[in-house]
């Protein structure tokens, strides 16, 4: 280019400093605004990148409920391309004493020499002696203890410290940020309360552990790969297959080794069983053999006694015998001795006879009473009976006197002698029998007293037996009595030894129960969730990013045609002049180019240097409330500069030679003439007589003016617009992330608190949890469900994941959650099919009565209908219609609470927790909590857009409002001249930008609702839906903004219009 | 007093190094209802004492009185109710806003003055009865001088200044524009201000002013001023 052509352009851009500074600073907004925002995410990528590979962030990290040993580790290590690995130890433990007391604190075992999980120092040192430890920066920054300060740890359950740490109390050297602490959120503790507050990092030569309870890993191929790309995804996850592999055989290991302990003891006291089974045996048969002998001798017994009364009934027999041979003798002696006095009597009777015979032979009586007399006294003792014969005879014999019939008489004598012969040879008869008897007697005797000593030694022998029976039968009660101890002994015994069993049996499960569910865990860094959600947001910032820069282009692009329109107009005699003078068109053209490079290159580097430096760190601050990030590295990202300094020029340059045009191709004589100023025209409102006809004079003109300058109207309103558009944008967005909590943790989740119950061994005691909600007298109603996380699909076969809820019973369930349509808000409720979240069926492009399908079952299910739904995706459905489906069966797996007191969330923690069956309670506060974090950070980066369409309203309304005064320069000087006052004159100019200004912020505010929507849908991710529409609000306060952007802008003008020349209007029109 | 009093004024200018007196002294007087011109070449300086006079810039020293009071004295706001109620001025662009029709334009300085005539009669006045919808294009040179001088005379000013009215004019048009001039004087009592670098109008004015070197050389009073139509240049 010619050198004063040159000069030319340099003190042209010197005189036209404001418009110059115009095309400036909206390229640099431009520019600053999209690298910026764009250079955030990659930045704060960039940045966790480099903190994460400087702190050694572990790529994998094992967990084991069997720990490992060091065989483990070094399986581990060799396994997967390692490049360093660490086997630390962990623990839950608890603040003892101070300002912390009772607060769980998570230990981790640290090693200096190690370079993974390395702490990132705050504050003081890194420890030098066993017992100096490095605090969490983040917990221990709200409270005591300090560095320098001591504290004193405890056990939170009923387990002994020193199972954990040889030493109790630390003293804080140092706090740091942990690079495993991606973000704030500390986790869950399986004590107390279930939430950890912080994390000390305790030197490992404390702990008192036999085996390891991490081992991380880094690995050797991540090594300096970016950690947010797919290659290291792809590196991790190959390492995460091996060891995934690894563990399946190497869980053994520890398996046995456990076992092996376990078994060892086992063993002991299975032998020991054995011993005692076999002594219970043997007493057992020593009892049935003494059970056996007592039978015998209990047999025995009967028998004796059988005999002993068998042998006293002889007896008594022998003796009645006895008795009656006695009674016999007796009587035989009696006999025996009548026999001896009958002997003599007989013979005294004899010679009585014989006597009489001898008295009454030559005597006689007359009286019959001496024979009376002789017969009584014959017959006085009764041996012997007088017969008729004898008595005959007798009276015959001695009443016969002598003589008188001597023959009769002596025949009677001799008869009476007869007689008394017999008697004499009974005598001698009874006296041989006698001697007989009395030797037959004697004989009886004899026997009979042999009988008695016989019976006697038999009584004696029966008598010896009773004794020996009653002794038996003593010996026999003994012997019971024995016997009954030695069965109860035994039983003792058995009982003990099926103790012993039992115990056995529940060592024995217990030993494998503790490794059967046992396994290896490998986690990579994306098994910490902020880990991905670090990552997400980054590229929910880049996704912001891409939408906004079209509107800076867009806007840039018109600010810079207009402004170059203008200057060429402006420059129109110049031009025709150096046309004359013989310069070419490209040479004349380079001017302007050179003039918008001028603006562009600067305006460009300027905005970057400023956006590079100022929007991610903005960003990066925004995000910190999360993100415990703690450094930013912004670089000058020379791909970004250089396209959007490219982007700029040619947005500027391009422009510049569509404003120059018509210049060019028009002949230097006709530029050299003043262009005729545009004429006045009859705008449409003016044919609608009654309403021209009622507008003020002031406003008539306002509205030809604004239509005379149709591109100028148009650019303004397109600008505004765009601000508008981008403030109800952010607003907008706003309100639809921010909705979310209060409709997902308010309208539709009801419930306060879930506890989540165990059920792994499908054994929980759902009664008792529900009995403990119940008794703690904070929970109003509990509510039984089963949460899984399970694939949906389409008849199609898209499939997303969702959880699956399916409440035990359906009554109250609208109590916990309640299911409603998003428009008209129409309850649902579950019936036989499905009902899923909007979004949810959004993504499958489903609709009710539509069929899906869950996880592997063909059964399909029929939707039901669609409910409102935010956060994350979710499908409900009765129980029978899960069992339906043929997949696992109903195990409840959480109770959904209502609370009657929301504050008393720690007490109803620490009260639930105490079932071992409920393994965590969660409230939907936390939740929302978490979620209104979130929501801050977000907001922050709507402020972020709210400054920047602030700043480009500014700068577009600025610029045209500076080129309408440039423009009419000569007017507003006359209008001066006429004797408008200041205020009416910014009044004439004023009208005109108001107009434009509702015209662009009413189309904005349409636009907004697209843009809106468009940004919601970038920014939006599965699982997550966006309150769709824009609440009212949204829409005054972006209209309201962009009114004062505009008020602002008309603030600033005022001071240009005061400044005004009326000179001007005097002089010769260009 | 006379109507209008120039009284020693300076205007200097601050061109870097070097101080400018774009007015250096000025004193002249005009008497009500006369027809005056002030006359000199480019760069003489006449035009500072226009501005000066419009209330359209401030003298740094001496003072201006018009009827009466030291306008020099006057603060901005005092300043800009001066030319609305009392200064009428024609350009030599004739300064129409090119948006607004003929009665428009007149009434854009009609809206504010507060004893201002009716818009359309002052147009009759000056003979555009007929144009008074059409918009600057639409219109002539002369026609649209004539607009302006309507909207000066519309708010029945003290004084009427005129900035070269013929400057972009042709002979003829130029002159009839002087005659309307002229006759408003006549007619209405208006004191009317032409300046102009055209020696050859001098004679028409009752008073003519010379300015040479940013001052007054000479003021000149014609006791028979002529008609218009009899000058010829």
């Amino acid at each position: 280019m010619k050198k004063r052509l040159f000069l030319n352009t340099v003190r042209s851009l010197k005189n036209t400093k404001s418009r110059f500074l115009a095309i400036l600073a909206i390229i640099a907004i431009g520019s600053g605004f999209f690298a910026g925002v764009k250079a955030a995410g990659s930045d704060m990528k960039k940045s966790s990148a480099r903190y994460l590979d400087e702190q050694g962030l572990a790529d994998i990290h094992l967990l084991s409920e069997l720990g490992f040993d060091d065989e483990d580790v070094s399986a581990a290590e060799n396994a997967a391309h390692s490049d360093e690995v660490y086997a630390g130890y962990s623990a839950e433990l608890v603040a003892d004493g101070g300002e912390l007391d009772g607060k769980i604190l998570k230990v981790y075992s640290y090693d200096p020499d190690s370079g993974i999980n390395k702490p990132y120092l705050v504050e003081g040192r890194l420890p030098e002696a066993p017992d100096e430890i490095i605090a969490d920066e983040r917990f221990f920054n709200a409270s005591t203890p300090n560095v320098g300060d001591k504290i004193v740890l405890k056990t939170g359950d009923d387990r002994e410290i020193s199972d954990y740490l040889s030493n109790t109390e630390f003293t804080i050297v140092g706090k740091a940020k942990s690079p495993v602490y991606i973000a704030y959120e500390r986790g869950n503790a399986s004590i107390g309360n279930g939430v950890i507050n912080g994390w000390l990092l305790i030197p490992e030569e404390n702990f008192a552990y036999d085996i390891y309870t991490d081992v991380y890993i880094s690995l050797a191929e991540a090594d300096g790969v970016d950690p947010y790309t797919e290659e290291y995804e792809n590196i991790v996850e190959k390492n995460t297959k091996v060891l995934e592999k690894l563990a399946e055989t190497q869980i053994e290991h520890r398996k046995g080794i456990i076992l092996d302990e376990a078994y060892e003891e086992i063993d002991d006291a299975k032998a020991e069983l054995a011993d005692a089974e076999k002594e219970l045996a043997d007493g057992e048969r020593e009892i049935s053999d003494g059970e056996k002998e007592i039978a015998d001798h209990e047999k025995e017994i009967a028998d004796g006694e059988a005999e002993i009364a068998e042998n006293e009934a002889k007896l008594a027999d022998a003796e009645k015998e006895i008795a009656d041979g006695r009674k016999e003798l007796a009587d035989g002696e009696e006999e025996y001795n009548n026999g001896l006095e009958a002997v003599p009597a007989l013979d005294g009777l004899a010679e009585y006879l014989n006597g009489i015979v001898a008295a009454y032979g030559n005597s006689s009586v007359t009286d019959e009473n001496a024979v009376n007399e002789v017969v009584s006294t014959l017959e006085t003792g009764g041996l012997f009976t007088v017969d008729d014969t004898l008595k005959q005879l007798l009276t015959a014999y001695m009443m016969t006197p002598p003589g008188y019939d001597d023959d009769a008489k002596t025949a009677a004598g001799q008869g009476i002698s007869q007689y008394a012969a017999g008697i004499s040879a009974q005598a001698r008869e009874l006296e041989n029998t006698l001697a007989e008897s009395r030797i037959r007697l004697d004989n009886a005797k004899t026997e009979l007293d042999n009988a008695e000593a016989e019976l006697a030694s038999g009584r004696q022998e029966i008598e010896d037996a009773k004794q020996e029976i009653a002794d038996g039968k003593a010996e026999l009660e003994d012997a019971k009595a024995e016997l009954a101890d030695g069965k109860a002994e035994l039983e003792d015994a058995r009982t003990e030894i099926a103790d012993g069993k039992q115990e056995i049996a529940d060592a024995e499960q217990e030993a494998h129960d503790a490794v059967d569910d046992a396994e290896w865990y490998v986690f990579d860094r994306e098994y910490n969730p902020y880990y991905s959600h670090y990552a997400e947001d980054c590229e929910r910032v880049d996704a912001i990013a891409a939408v906004f820069p079209i509107f800076f282009i867009l806007v840039a692009a018109l600010v810079c045609w207009t402004t170059m329109t203008r200057m060429v107009e402006e420059q129109r005699t110049e031009i025709g002049t150096l046309k004359a003078l013989g310069y070419s068109r490209f040479t004349i053209i380079s001017q302007y180019i050179l003039y918008a490079m001028a603006a562009s290159i600067p305006g460009g580097f300027i905005g970057l240097l400023i956006g590079f430096n100022t929007l991610p760190r903005v960003i990066f601050v925004c995000y910190q409330s999360m993100y415990s990030q703690p450094y930013l590295i912004s670089e000058f990202r020379w791909d970004y500069a250089i396209g959007c300094i490219v982007a700029a020029c040619l947005c500027t340059g391009l422009s510049s030679l569509y404003a120059s045009r018509q210049e060019l191709v028009s002949c230097p004589a006709q530029l050299m003439r003043p262009k005729p100023p545009k004429d006045g025209k009859r705008i449409l409102l003016e044919r609608i007589g009654f309403i021209w006809k009622r507008l003020k004079f002031t406003t008539k003109v306002t509205y030809r003016n604004l239509f005379r300058y149709k591109a100028r109207l148009l650019m303004t309103v397109i600008g505004i617009a765009g601000c508008t558009a981008l403030l109800l944008t952010g607003f907008g967005l706003r309100e639809s992330i921010t909705a979310i909590v209060d409709r997902q943790y308010g309208d539709i989740f009801r419930y306060d608190a879930i506890a989540a119950v165990d059920d792994s061994d499908g054994e929980a005691d759902y009664e008792a949890v529900s009995a403990d909600c119940a008794d703690s007298g904070i929970v109003s109603e509990s509510k039984l469900v089963m949460q899984i996380t399970e694939d949906i699909r389409n008849v199609d076969g898209d499939s997303y994941e969702t959880y699956l809820l399916v409440p035990d019973t359906n009554d109250n369930f609208g109590d916990f959650i309640d299911l409603h349509e998003r428009v008209g808000k129409a309850p649902v409720s579950l019936g036989g099919g499905v009902i899923i979240g909007e979004k949810l069926a959004r993504l499958l492009g489903v609709s009710v009565n539509d069929r899906v399908y869950f996880g592997e079952s063909t059964v399909p299910v029929a939707v039901d209908a669609i409910c409102e739904n935010y956060t994350f995706n979710y499908a409900y459905m009765t129980k029978e219609t899960y069992n339906k489906l043929g997949m696992d069966g109903f195990s409840g797996n959480m109770f959904l609470l209502d609370m009657t007191d929301t504050e008393r969330s720690d007490e109803l923690s620490e009260k639930l927790l105490q079932n071992d069956d409920v393994l965590a309670v969660t409230y939907s506060e936390d939740g929302g909590d978490k979620f209104r974090d979130l929501v801050d950070s977000l907001s922050l980066i709507v402020v972020a857009i709210i400054v920047s369409a602030g700043a480009l309203a500014f700068v577009v309304l600025f610029n045209l409002s500076n080129i309408n005064v440039n423009e009419r320069i000569r007017e507003l000087a006359t209008i001066k001249v006429l004797g408008f006052y200041d205020g009416e004159v910014a009044a004439y100019i004023y009208r005109e930008n108001m107009v434009s200004t509702l015209m662009g912020t009413a189309a904005g505010l349409v636009l907004g609702i697209f843009l809106e929507k468009f940004v919601v849908k970038t920014a939006e991710v599965d699982a997550v839906m966006f309150a769709p529409g824009i609440p009212v609000y949204c829409f005054l306060a972006a209209a309201a903004l962009t009114l004062a952007f505009a008020l602002l802008v008309n603030i600033t003008l005022y001071f240009r219009l005061k400044k005004i020349d009326m000179a001007t209007s005097l002089k010769a029109i260009e | 007093m006379s109507f209008v009093e120039f009284k020693n004024v300076f205007k200097r200018y601050k061109m870097g190094e070097v101080t400018i007196a774009a007015s250096d002294g000025v004193s002249f007087e005009i008497e009500k209802g006369e027809f005056a011109v002030i006359v000199g070449a480019s760069g003489a300086g006449k035009t500072t004492v226009l501005n000066m006079l419009g209330g359209m810039d401030t003298c740094d020293e001496g003072e201006i009185f018009v009827d009466g009071k030291n306008i020099a004295a006057y603060s901005k706001k005092e300043m800009t109710r001066y030319r609305r109620q009392d200064i009428g001025f024609v350009f030599q662009f004739y300064n129409l806003v090119q948006n607004l029709t003929a009665k428009e334009n007149v009434e854009l300085a009609t809206e504010i003055c507060s004893d201002a005539e009716d818009a359309e009669e002052v147009l009759r006045q000056v003979g555009l009865g007929e144009r008074i919808n059409n918009f600057p294009a639409q219109l002539s040179g002369g026609e649209q001088q004539r607009v302006s001088i309507a909207r000066a005379l519309a708010k029945s000013p003290k004084l009427l200044l005129c900035d070269e009215p013929t400057g972009a004019l042709d002979y003829n048009t130029g002159k009839t524009i002087l005659k309307l001039l002229q006759d408003t004087c006549r007619e209405k009592g208006m004191t009317v201000v032409v300046i102009t670098h055209n020696q050859a109008i001098t004679p028409m004015a009752d008073r003519v002013i010379k300015i040479k070197n940013s001052k007054v050389s000479r003021v000149t009073l014609n006791e028979n001023p002529v008609p218009v139509e009899t000058i010829e240049w």
